[in-house]
């Protein structure tokens, strides 16, 4: 059912989005604790690190989310973007969902053979980019719509109340739309979509209307929840590394771009 | 690593990526961690100040134009019918927790 492989180039691709999202959040959370947010661990079972650790942290993952991007090393500087999250997100405190997603995808994209294409060093399979792991990839963009979903079946959200809060504090959000026809109709819409992403990206026929609305509802999403720039920054960034993860579902690359690929790159991918 | 084993590996992370959220979605509430909740139930209460011609304020229950809920945006409706209901008012305030949301003109 799983195919043995998988073309290299939208790998790589998710790979060049998930180091650039890297790269705007190291950034992000090593200035975090001198932007008044001080850091303290997730867990009270965890100690408390002196805020300078935490800056090592940060650059640490800043530099290696920039040999993700340019594709130096880059199965292990993802596993080290990855590792650099998680100890920011329980160490640090700062847990948050786009954190976690990024850590999740960065460690699993380590596993996939994401450094065959559009990278600085490619390096070369004989055979070619194993599908698994890429087919887990694939999956975990499922699971997330899956659960954000189930998360969202509540009085409060399907009622248009918590679309209403985030409207009432929003730049972007028109204010006539505040209305409970409009504000219960997107809430029970951005369930439903979200459910049908998660399905319909596994099959061809259904994929760019599910690709189409995924892009719609995260661009909705940052327009009606944003209370600032930061926040903006901060869902563009969620939503780079949840969209971009759609290039994980392309089972075979267009024809022209096929042969634009010189042979040794198409064989290892 | 030979591919048999990889595989299972693979198999064991899929069951974790289902696991972990919906062990965090059936047992704790939002602000939920590792369960991909990307809504956290609002605690906003909007409460409605009706004010009368005299400038008196009056605190209004939005209960009695069907609005049962105080933690429920009902849109411009509310104010409009706790209006049409209280024709002494010269207008309706919506606050959302201490600030002021809207303020709808009576009659």
């Amino acid at each position: 059912m799983i195919p043995e492989t998988v073309p290299g180039r939208p790998l790589a691709a998710y790979r060049i989005v998930l180091g650039l999202v890297a790269v705007v959040r190291a950034l992000a959370l090593t200035a975090n604790p001198y932007l008044g947010n001080r850091p303290h661990p997730l867990y009270s079972f965890l100690p408390a690190v002196p805020t300078p650790v935490w800056t090592v942290v940060g650059l640490v993952m800043l530099a290696a989310a920039v040999l993700v991007v340019l594709g130096v090393r880059a199965r292990p500087a993802a596993a080290t973007v990855g590792v650099c999250v998680l100890l920011l997100m329980w160490g640090a405190g700062y847990y948050g969902n786009g954190a976690y997603l990024l850590a999740t995808m960065s460690l699993l994209i380590s596993c996939t053979r994401c450094d065959t294409d559009l990278a600085l060093r490619p390096r070369r399979y004989a055979d070619g980019v194993w599908a698994p792991p890429v087919y887990l990839m694939r999956a975990q963009i499922t699971i997330v719509y899956v659960y954000a979903a189930l998360g969202k079946l509540s009085l409060d959200f399907l009622s248009g109340n918590g679309l209403a809060s985030w409207g009432i504090d929003s730049a972007l959000a028109p204010r006539f739309l505040l209305v409970l026809p409009v504000l219960v109709t997107m809430a029970v819409g951005a369930v439903a979509t979200e459910l049908f992403v998660s399905v319909a990206l596994w099959f061809r026929r259904t994929r760019p209307v599910a690709i189409t609305l995924g892009l719609l509802l995260h661009l909705c999403m940052i327009g009606w929840i944003s209370d600032s720039l930061i926040a903006v920054v901060e869902l563009t960034c969620f939503a780079a590394t949840t969209t971009g993860g759609y290039l994980l579902f392309v089972d075979r690359l267009p024809r022209f771009v096929e042969r634009r690929i010189p042979e040794g790159s198409q064989a290892s991918g | 690593m030979n591919r048999a084993l990889a595989s299972r590996l693979l198999v064991g992370v899929l069951a974790l990526e289902i696991v972990v959220p919906a062990v965090s979605l059936a047992t704790t509430s939002t602000p939920r961690h590792y369960a991909w909740s990307m809504f956290v139930e609002s605690s906003t209460d909007y409460r409605y100040v009706g004010e009368t011609t005299d400038g008196t304020h009056v605190d209004l229950d939005p209960g009695e134009v069907g609005r049962p809920w105080s933690g429920i945006h009902y849109g411009p409706q509310t104010p409009e019918r706790l209006c049409a209901r209280h024709p002494e008012l010269t207008s309706v305030t919506r606050f959302y927790d201490t600030d002021l949301e809207s303020v709808q003109p009576c009659g």
